[in-house]
Protein backbone atom coordinates (compact mmCIF):
# COMPACT_ATOMS: atom_id res chain seq x y z
CA UNK A 1 0.00 0.00 0.00
CA UNK A 2 1.37 3.17 -1.19
CA UNK A 3 1.23 6.19 1.44
CA UNK A 4 1.50 9.43 -0.30
CA UNK A 5 4.50 11.30 0.41
CA UNK A 6 4.98 15.17 -0.96
CA UNK A 7 6.76 17.46 1.55
CA UNK A 8 6.14 21.36 0.30
CA UNK A 9 6.44 22.62 3.81
CA UNK A 10 9.44 24.79 4.65
CA UNK A 11 11.72 23.75 7.09
CA UNK A 12 11.48 26.40 10.20
CA UNK A 13 8.71 28.97 10.57
CA UNK A 14 10.70 30.98 13.03
CA UNK A 15 7.88 33.92 13.33
CA UNK A 16 5.38 31.29 14.50
CA UNK A 17 7.85 29.74 16.97
CA UNK A 18 8.60 32.80 18.51
CA UNK A 19 4.99 33.72 19.16
CA UNK A 20 4.62 30.23 20.69
CA UNK A 21 7.65 31.09 22.59
CA UNK A 22 6.29 34.47 23.91
CA UNK A 23 8.54 36.64 22.10
CA UNK A 24 11.44 35.12 23.74
CA UNK A 25 14.64 34.77 21.30
CA UNK A 26 16.85 32.69 24.14
CA UNK A 27 13.83 29.99 24.71
CA UNK A 28 13.63 30.05 20.94
CA UNK A 29 16.86 28.62 20.62
CA UNK A 30 17.24 26.29 23.56
CA UNK A 31 13.67 24.87 22.38
CA UNK A 32 15.42 23.82 18.91
CA UNK A 33 18.62 22.69 20.50
CA UNK A 34 16.39 20.41 22.49
CA UNK A 35 14.64 19.37 19.59
CA UNK A 36 17.76 18.88 17.32
CA UNK A 37 19.11 16.44 19.57
CA UNK A 38 15.82 14.97 20.67
CA UNK A 39 15.62 14.13 16.71
CA UNK A 40 18.80 12.53 16.08
CA UNK A 41 18.58 10.29 18.83
CA UNK A 42 14.75 9.54 17.88
CA UNK A 43 16.19 8.41 14.18
CA UNK A 44 19.02 6.45 16.13
CA UNK A 45 16.21 4.80 17.33
CA UNK A 46 14.06 4.65 14.47
CA UNK A 47 16.61 3.01 12.40
CA UNK A 48 17.57 0.14 15.31
CA UNK A 49 13.41 -0.38 15.38
CA UNK A 50 13.38 -1.23 11.53
CA UNK A 51 16.52 -3.21 11.77
CA UNK A 52 14.07 -5.00 14.27
CA UNK A 53 11.68 -4.97 11.87
CA UNK A 54 9.66 -3.89 14.99
CA UNK A 55 6.82 -1.39 12.83
CA UNK A 56 4.94 -0.31 16.42
CA UNK A 57 8.34 1.08 17.93
CA UNK A 58 8.90 3.35 14.45
CA UNK A 59 5.26 3.94 14.42
CA UNK A 60 5.76 5.21 17.87
CA UNK A 61 8.95 7.74 17.64
CA UNK A 62 7.47 8.71 14.20
CA UNK A 63 4.75 10.07 16.41
CA UNK A 64 6.93 11.55 19.07
CA UNK A 65 8.42 13.25 16.17
CA UNK A 66 5.73 14.66 14.54
CA UNK A 67 4.53 16.00 17.89
CA UNK A 68 7.78 17.75 18.30
CA UNK A 69 8.36 18.88 15.16
CA UNK A 70 4.41 20.64 15.45
CA UNK A 71 5.67 22.80 18.69
CA UNK A 72 8.40 23.94 17.23
CA UNK A 73 6.72 24.57 13.75
CA UNK A 74 9.09 22.25 11.93
CA UNK A 75 6.66 21.56 9.24
CA UNK A 76 8.90 19.75 6.92
CA UNK A 77 10.14 17.61 9.82
CA UNK A 78 6.69 16.67 10.86
CA UNK A 79 4.57 16.34 7.66
CA UNK A 80 7.80 13.90 6.75
CA UNK A 81 7.31 11.76 10.56
CA UNK A 82 3.48 11.89 10.04
CA UNK A 83 3.92 9.94 6.52
CA UNK A 84 6.49 7.34 8.01
CA UNK A 85 3.94 6.99 11.04
CA UNK A 86 1.04 5.84 8.62
CA UNK A 87 3.60 4.27 6.68
CA UNK A 88 5.00 2.24 9.94
CA UNK A 89 1.03 1.66 11.40
CA UNK A 90 0.33 -0.14 7.99
CA UNK A 91 3.69 -2.21 7.84
CA UNK A 92 4.41 -1.24 4.48
CA UNK A 93 8.22 -2.11 5.10
CA UNK A 94 9.29 -1.08 1.44
CA UNK A 95 7.86 2.25 2.04
CA UNK A 96 9.40 2.35 5.89
CA UNK A 97 12.63 2.19 4.38
CA UNK A 98 12.38 5.05 2.19
CA UNK A 99 10.44 7.42 4.22
CA UNK A 100 13.13 7.35 6.91
CA UNK A 101 15.74 7.98 4.54
CA UNK A 102 13.55 11.30 3.58
CA UNK A 103 12.92 12.14 6.72
CA UNK A 104 16.35 12.20 7.15
CA UNK A 105 16.88 14.66 4.95
CA UNK A 106 14.61 16.91 6.51
CA UNK A 107 16.06 16.95 9.33
CA UNK A 108 19.62 18.07 7.81
CA UNK A 109 17.42 20.53 5.66
CA UNK A 110 16.17 21.92 9.48
CA UNK A 111 20.11 21.84 10.50
CA UNK A 112 20.86 24.09 7.96
CA UNK A 113 17.82 26.85 8.41
CA UNK A 114 18.74 26.83 12.18
CA UNK A 115 22.14 27.45 11.51
CA UNK A 116 20.91 29.87 9.06
CA UNK A 117 18.50 31.55 12.45
CA UNK A 118 21.56 31.22 14.45
CA UNK A 119 23.90 33.21 12.28
CA UNK A 120 21.43 35.57 10.91
CA UNK A 121 21.02 36.48 14.93
CA UNK A 122 24.41 36.73 15.76
CA UNK A 123 24.26 33.97 18.49
CA UNK B 1 0.03 27.14 42.05
CA UNK B 2 1.15 23.93 40.90
CA UNK B 3 1.01 21.86 37.58
CA UNK B 4 2.02 18.30 36.70
CA UNK B 5 3.07 18.00 33.04
CA UNK B 6 3.33 14.61 32.12
CA UNK B 7 5.05 14.43 28.46
CA UNK B 8 7.59 12.28 27.32
CA UNK B 9 8.72 14.39 24.43
CA UNK B 10 10.82 16.82 25.94
CA UNK B 11 10.93 19.47 23.46
CA UNK B 12 7.16 19.60 24.24
CA UNK B 13 7.50 19.66 27.80
CA UNK B 14 10.41 22.15 27.81
CA UNK B 15 7.69 24.45 25.87
CA UNK B 16 5.25 23.46 28.17
CA UNK B 17 7.08 24.25 31.42
CA UNK B 18 8.54 27.38 29.95
CA UNK B 19 4.80 28.93 29.35
CA UNK B 20 3.29 27.64 32.37
CA UNK B 21 6.11 29.57 34.45
CA UNK B 22 5.44 32.60 31.96
CA UNK B 23 1.54 32.70 33.44
CA UNK B 24 3.40 32.10 37.17
CA UNK B 25 2.62 28.35 37.62
CA UNK B 26 5.06 25.91 39.33
CA UNK B 27 5.78 23.17 36.98
CA UNK B 28 6.93 19.32 37.99
CA UNK B 29 7.66 17.19 34.66
CA UNK B 30 6.82 13.58 34.66
CA UNK B 31 8.44 11.39 31.65
CA UNK B 32 5.31 8.94 31.62
CA UNK B 33 1.94 8.20 33.13
CA UNK B 34 3.35 5.90 35.71
CA UNK B 35 6.00 8.95 36.97
CA UNK B 36 2.97 10.95 36.78
CA UNK B 37 0.51 8.70 38.69
CA UNK B 38 3.72 8.25 41.30
CA UNK B 39 3.94 12.07 41.73
CA UNK B 40 0.32 12.51 41.91
CA UNK B 41 0.42 10.81 44.99
CA UNK B 42 2.44 13.03 46.60
CA UNK B 43 -0.86 15.09 46.98
CA UNK B 44 1.24 18.41 45.92
CA UNK B 45 -0.81 18.44 42.73
CA UNK B 46 -4.80 19.36 41.42
CA UNK B 47 -3.88 20.32 38.01
CA UNK B 48 -2.77 17.86 34.80
CA UNK B 49 -1.97 18.53 31.47
CA UNK B 50 -0.68 15.11 29.80
CA UNK B 51 -0.18 14.30 26.74
CA UNK B 52 -1.85 11.19 25.19
CA UNK B 53 1.28 8.90 23.90
CA UNK B 54 3.79 8.09 26.52
CA UNK B 55 6.10 5.09 27.37
CA UNK B 56 4.62 3.05 30.80
CA UNK B 57 1.01 4.37 30.53
CA UNK B 58 -0.56 6.59 28.14
CA UNK B 59 -2.25 10.10 28.97
CA UNK B 60 -5.56 8.13 28.72
CA UNK B 61 -4.83 5.40 30.77
CA UNK B 62 -3.66 7.68 33.31
CA UNK B 63 -6.70 10.08 33.38
CA UNK B 64 -8.87 6.80 33.77
CA UNK B 65 -6.22 6.06 36.82
CA UNK B 66 -7.10 8.94 38.05
CA UNK B 67 -10.41 9.38 37.87
CA UNK B 68 -10.50 5.68 39.38
CA UNK B 69 -10.00 6.48 42.88
CA UNK B 70 -10.75 8.75 45.14
CA UNK B 71 -8.25 12.10 45.68
CA UNK B 72 -7.90 14.73 48.67
CA UNK B 73 -9.16 16.84 46.01
CA UNK B 74 -10.61 17.49 42.92
CA UNK B 75 -7.79 16.83 39.98
CA UNK B 76 -8.33 19.06 36.72
CA UNK B 77 -7.23 16.86 33.96
CA UNK B 78 -6.14 18.35 30.25
CA UNK B 79 -5.09 16.29 27.66
CA UNK B 80 -3.12 17.08 25.35
CA UNK B 81 -2.45 15.73 21.96
CA UNK B 82 -1.69 15.67 18.22
CA UNK B 83 -4.05 13.95 17.17
CA UNK B 84 -7.51 15.76 16.34
CA UNK B 85 -10.49 14.52 15.29
CA UNK B 86 -13.69 14.29 17.34
CA UNK B 87 -13.53 10.64 18.08
CA UNK B 88 -10.08 11.17 20.05
CA UNK B 89 -11.87 14.32 22.10
CA UNK B 90 -15.12 11.87 22.85
CA UNK B 91 -12.62 9.31 23.80
CA UNK B 92 -10.77 11.51 26.61
CA UNK B 93 -13.45 13.15 27.93
CA UNK B 94 -14.99 9.35 28.43
CA UNK B 95 -12.00 8.34 30.24
CA UNK B 96 -12.83 11.24 32.61
CA UNK B 97 -11.00 14.65 31.08
CA UNK B 98 -11.84 17.86 31.87
CA UNK B 99 -10.70 19.45 28.86
CA UNK B 100 -8.83 18.68 25.64
CA UNK B 101 -6.04 20.62 23.62
CA UNK B 102 -4.06 20.06 20.29
CA UNK B 103 -1.08 20.54 20.20
CA UNK B 104 0.80 22.41 19.08
CA UNK B 105 -0.97 24.54 21.79
CA UNK B 106 -1.42 28.04 21.99
CA UNK B 107 0.18 29.54 24.77
CA UNK B 108 -2.81 32.54 25.47
CA UNK B 109 -5.63 29.17 25.12
CA UNK B 110 -3.59 27.23 27.59
CA UNK B 111 -3.60 29.98 29.99
CA UNK B 112 -7.40 30.64 29.57
CA UNK B 113 -8.22 26.69 29.99
CA UNK B 114 -5.65 26.60 32.83
CA UNK B 115 -7.68 29.46 34.49
CA UNK B 116 -10.78 27.46 33.86
CA UNK B 117 -9.36 24.24 35.92
CA UNK B 118 -8.84 27.00 38.96
CA UNK B 119 -11.70 28.27 39.07
CA UNK B 120 -13.53 24.60 39.24
CA UNK B 121 -10.90 23.86 41.66
CA UNK B 122 -11.08 26.52 44.06
CA UNK B 123 -15.06 26.56 43.83
CA UNK B 124 -15.25 22.77 45.36
CA UNK B 125 -13.14 23.89 48.48
CA UNK B 126 -15.17 26.82 48.61
CA UNK B 127 -18.35 25.43 48.84
CA UNK B 128 -17.16 22.31 51.17
CA UNK B 129 -15.53 24.75 53.55
CA UNK B 130 -18.71 27.37 53.43
CA UNK B 131 -20.89 24.21 54.39
CA UNK B 132 -18.40 22.68 57.50
CA UNK B 133 -17.89 26.42 59.03
CA UNK B 134 -21.53 26.41 58.73
CA UNK B 135 -22.09 22.86 60.64
CA UNK B 136 -19.79 23.82 63.42
CA UNK B 137 -21.97 26.75 64.27
CA UNK B 138 -24.48 24.38 64.70
CA UNK B 139 -22.40 21.91 66.80
CA UNK B 140 -23.47 22.64 70.34
CA UNK B 141 -27.06 22.96 69.38
CA UNK B 142 -27.58 18.82 70.41
CA UNK B 143 -30.75 18.51 68.29
CA UNK B 144 -30.64 20.11 65.04
CA UNK B 145 -29.09 17.08 63.09
CA UNK B 146 -29.39 17.60 59.23
CA UNK B 147 -31.69 21.02 60.15
CA UNK B 148 -29.04 22.60 57.32
CA UNK B 149 -29.14 20.00 54.63
CA UNK B 150 -32.89 20.27 55.07
CA UNK B 151 -33.28 23.87 55.16
CA UNK B 152 -31.56 24.49 51.99
CA UNK B 153 -33.17 22.27 50.20
CA UNK B 154 -36.66 24.04 51.09
CA UNK B 155 -35.11 27.34 50.04
CA UNK B 156 -34.21 25.86 46.87
CA UNK B 157 -37.72 24.01 46.33
CA UNK B 158 -38.91 27.67 46.95
CA UNK B 159 -36.61 29.98 45.24
CA UNK B 160 -36.85 27.71 41.95
CA UNK B 161 -40.83 28.09 42.45
CA UNK B 162 -40.75 31.51 43.03
CA UNK B 163 -38.80 32.08 39.76
CA UNK B 164 -41.16 30.08 37.62
CA UNK B 165 -43.73 32.44 38.83
CA UNK B 166 -42.46 35.16 36.71
CA UNK B 167 -42.93 37.65 39.73
CA UNK B 168 -39.50 37.48 40.35
CA UNK B 169 -37.88 37.11 36.72
CA UNK B 170 -35.60 40.30 37.73
CA UNK B 171 -34.18 38.64 40.77
CA UNK B 172 -34.49 35.48 40.71
CA UNK B 173 -32.60 33.51 38.30
CA UNK B 174 -30.67 29.72 38.59
CA UNK B 175 -27.73 31.80 39.69
CA UNK B 176 -29.83 33.24 42.23
CA UNK B 177 -31.06 29.75 43.66
CA UNK B 178 -27.94 28.32 44.02
CA UNK B 179 -26.25 30.69 45.84
CA UNK B 180 -29.46 30.79 48.08
CA UNK B 181 -28.41 26.70 48.96
CA UNK B 182 -25.10 27.72 49.61
CA UNK B 183 -25.89 30.11 51.97
CA UNK B 184 -28.89 29.42 53.96
CA UNK B 185 -27.11 27.10 55.82
CA UNK B 186 -25.38 30.36 57.52
CA UNK B 187 -28.78 31.64 58.80
CA UNK B 188 -27.81 30.77 62.09
CA UNK B 189 -24.10 31.21 61.87
CA UNK B 190 -24.08 34.03 64.89
CA UNK B 191 -25.28 31.74 67.42
CA UNK B 192 -21.50 31.01 68.05
CA UNK B 193 -21.91 33.93 69.83
CA UNK B 194 -24.60 32.68 72.23
CA UNK B 195 -23.47 31.34 75.60
CA UNK B 196 -24.60 28.06 76.51
CA UNK B 197 -26.62 29.34 79.51
CA UNK B 198 -29.10 30.08 77.03
CA UNK B 199 -28.51 28.41 73.89
CA UNK B 200 -28.82 24.95 75.50
CA UNK B 201 -31.57 25.97 77.94
CA UNK B 202 -33.98 23.52 77.73
CA UNK B 203 -37.09 25.54 79.50
CA UNK B 204 -38.43 28.38 78.07
CA UNK B 205 -36.16 31.37 77.98
CA UNK B 206 -36.75 34.50 80.33
CA UNK B 207 -37.21 38.18 78.43
CA UNK B 208 -33.68 38.66 79.29
CA UNK B 209 -32.02 35.95 77.75
CA UNK B 210 -34.70 36.05 74.63
CA UNK B 211 -32.85 39.21 73.79
CA UNK B 212 -29.58 37.39 74.62
CA UNK B 213 -30.58 34.85 72.04
CA UNK B 214 -31.98 37.48 69.33
CA UNK B 215 -28.62 38.69 68.93
CA UNK B 216 -27.50 35.54 67.19
CA UNK B 217 -28.24 37.83 63.79
CA UNK B 218 -26.63 40.72 64.53
CA UNK B 219 -23.20 38.95 65.63
CA UNK B 220 -23.87 36.42 62.13
CA UNK B 221 -24.83 39.69 60.19
CA UNK B 222 -22.07 41.64 61.70
CA UNK B 223 -19.40 38.50 61.22
CA UNK B 224 -20.41 38.07 57.35
CA UNK B 225 -19.94 41.93 56.90
CA UNK B 226 -16.85 42.16 57.82
CA UNK B 227 -15.86 39.32 55.66
CA UNK B 228 -18.20 40.69 52.57
CA UNK B 229 -16.45 43.82 53.30
CA UNK B 230 -12.67 42.80 52.81
CA UNK B 231 -14.19 40.39 49.24
CA UNK B 232 -16.25 42.74 47.49
CA UNK B 233 -15.98 39.70 44.61
CA UNK B 234 -17.86 37.61 46.94
CA UNK B 235 -21.54 38.01 45.87
CA UNK B 236 -22.55 35.53 48.32
CA UNK B 237 -21.17 36.93 51.52
CA UNK B 238 -23.58 39.77 51.13
CA UNK B 239 -26.77 37.27 50.13
CA UNK B 240 -25.53 35.22 53.76
CA UNK B 241 -25.43 38.19 55.75
CA UNK B 242 -28.82 39.43 54.72
CA UNK B 243 -30.25 35.97 55.51
CA UNK B 244 -28.42 35.90 58.81
CA UNK B 245 -29.45 39.41 59.70
CA UNK B 246 -33.25 38.92 58.56
CA UNK B 247 -34.49 35.51 58.98
CA UNK B 248 -36.49 36.49 62.06
CA UNK B 249 -38.28 39.40 60.63
CA UNK B 250 -41.99 39.01 60.02
CA UNK B 251 -44.15 40.25 57.00
CA UNK B 252 -46.48 42.49 59.37
CA UNK B 253 -42.79 43.94 61.40
CA UNK B 254 -42.95 42.56 64.63
CA UNK B 255 -39.86 40.38 64.25
CA UNK B 256 -36.54 40.97 65.26
CA UNK B 257 -33.46 42.66 65.24
CA UNK B 258 -35.03 45.55 63.43
CA UNK B 259 -38.47 45.13 63.13
CA UNK B 260 -38.90 45.89 59.21
CA UNK B 261 -41.93 44.74 57.29
CA UNK B 262 -43.03 43.40 54.21
CA UNK B 263 -40.72 43.72 51.26
CA UNK B 264 -38.39 45.91 52.96
CA UNK B 265 -37.39 42.51 54.66
CA UNK B 266 -35.29 40.91 51.87
CA UNK B 267 -36.42 38.13 49.43
CA UNK B 268 -33.81 35.84 50.82
CA UNK B 269 -35.28 36.89 54.47
CA UNK B 270 -38.29 35.84 53.85
CA UNK B 271 -37.86 32.48 52.11
CA UNK B 272 -35.48 31.39 54.83
CA UNK B 273 -37.98 32.46 57.66
CA UNK B 274 -40.51 29.96 56.02
CA UNK B 275 -37.98 26.96 55.71
CA UNK B 276 -36.64 27.76 58.68
CA UNK B 277 -39.94 27.69 61.55
CA UNK B 278 -41.23 24.80 58.64
CA UNK B 279 -38.26 22.94 59.61
CA UNK B 280 -38.43 23.71 63.15
CA UNK B 281 -42.14 22.71 63.46
CA UNK B 282 -41.44 19.35 62.32
CA UNK B 283 -38.54 18.51 64.03
CA UNK B 284 -38.16 17.36 67.56
CA UNK B 285 -37.11 19.67 70.00
CA UNK B 286 -36.48 18.92 73.50
CA UNK B 287 -39.77 21.19 74.48
CA UNK B 288 -41.92 20.18 71.54
CA UNK B 289 -42.69 16.43 69.62
CA UNK B 290 -42.20 16.75 66.01
CA UNK B 291 -45.24 17.89 64.49
CA UNK B 292 -46.63 16.44 61.56
CA UNK B 293 -46.88 17.78 58.14
CA UNK B 294 -50.47 18.79 58.38
CA UNK B 295 -49.78 20.65 61.63
CA UNK B 296 -47.07 22.46 60.32
CA UNK B 297 -49.03 23.54 57.33
CA UNK B 298 -51.89 24.65 59.82
CA UNK B 299 -49.61 26.86 61.65
CA UNK B 300 -47.99 28.10 58.51
CA UNK B 301 -51.35 29.02 57.18
CA UNK B 302 -52.23 31.14 60.45
CA UNK B 303 -49.07 33.10 60.14
CA UNK B 304 -50.16 34.19 55.87
CA UNK B 305 -49.78 37.77 55.88
CA UNK B 306 -48.32 38.09 59.46
CA UNK B 307 -45.34 36.34 60.21
CA UNK B 308 -44.91 35.29 56.32
CA UNK B 309 -45.52 37.22 52.86
CA UNK B 310 -48.17 35.49 51.14
CA UNK B 311 -46.13 34.95 48.28
CA UNK B 312 -43.95 32.78 50.11
CA UNK B 313 -46.59 30.55 51.50
CA UNK B 314 -48.56 30.06 48.06
CA UNK B 315 -45.25 29.25 46.77
CA UNK B 316 -45.27 27.03 49.82
CA UNK B 317 -48.63 25.15 49.15
CA UNK B 318 -47.70 24.44 45.34
CA UNK B 319 -44.33 22.53 46.86
CA UNK B 320 -46.36 20.47 49.61
CA UNK B 321 -45.31 16.84 48.14
CA UNK B 322 -41.30 17.93 47.72
CA UNK B 323 -41.30 19.52 51.16
CA UNK B 324 -42.66 16.23 52.72
CA UNK B 325 -39.77 13.93 50.03
CA UNK B 326 -37.15 16.44 51.38
CA UNK B 327 -38.13 15.71 55.27
CA UNK B 328 -37.99 11.85 54.43
CA UNK B 329 -34.60 11.99 52.98
CA UNK B 330 -32.81 13.71 55.97
CA UNK B 331 -34.55 11.54 58.77
CA UNK B 332 -33.41 13.20 61.95
CA UNK B 333 -34.13 9.67 63.25
CA UNK B 334 -31.47 7.61 61.57
CA UNK B 335 -28.55 7.00 63.91
CA UNK B 336 -25.21 8.62 63.45
CA UNK B 337 -21.99 6.83 64.90
CA UNK B 338 -21.24 9.97 66.79
CA UNK B 339 -24.55 10.45 68.41
CA UNK B 340 -24.57 10.58 72.58
CA UNK B 341 -21.09 11.68 72.47
CA UNK B 342 -20.93 14.70 74.18
CA UNK B 343 -18.10 17.10 75.69
CA UNK B 344 -18.38 16.90 79.21
CA UNK B 345 -17.15 19.88 80.74
CA UNK B 346 -15.72 20.00 84.39
CA UNK B 347 -18.71 22.00 86.63
CA UNK B 348 -18.39 25.38 87.18
CA UNK B 349 -18.10 26.15 90.86
CA UNK B 350 -20.98 29.16 91.92
CA UNK B 351 -19.59 32.71 92.26
CA UNK B 352 -19.71 33.44 96.12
Amino acid sequence: MQVAAATTAPPLDTEELLGRCLGKSELVQRVLGRFQRQLTEDLTRIAAAVAAADAAAVAKFAHRIKGAAANVSAHAVRQQAAVLEAAARAEAWDQIRAELDALTLERDEFDSAWQQLAWNSGT
Amino acid sequence: MRVLVAEDDTVSAKLLEATLQEFGYEVTVAQDGREALHLLRSGRFRMVISDWEMPEMSGLELCRRVRQRRWNGYIYFILLTSNGGVANVVEGLDAGADDFLTKPFHPQELNMRLAVGRRVISLESRDLTIFALAKLSESRDTETGAHLERIREYCRLLGEELGRSGRFCNEIDGDFVEMLYLTTPLHDIGKVGIPDSVLLKPGKLTPEEYSIMKQHTLIGARTLEAVAHVNPDAEFLIMARDIALTHHERFDGKGYPYGIPGEQIPLTGRITALADVYDALTSKRVYKPAFSHEEARKIILEGRGTQFDPVMVDAFLSLEDDFVLVRERFDNEAASRFDGVRVELPPVAPVA
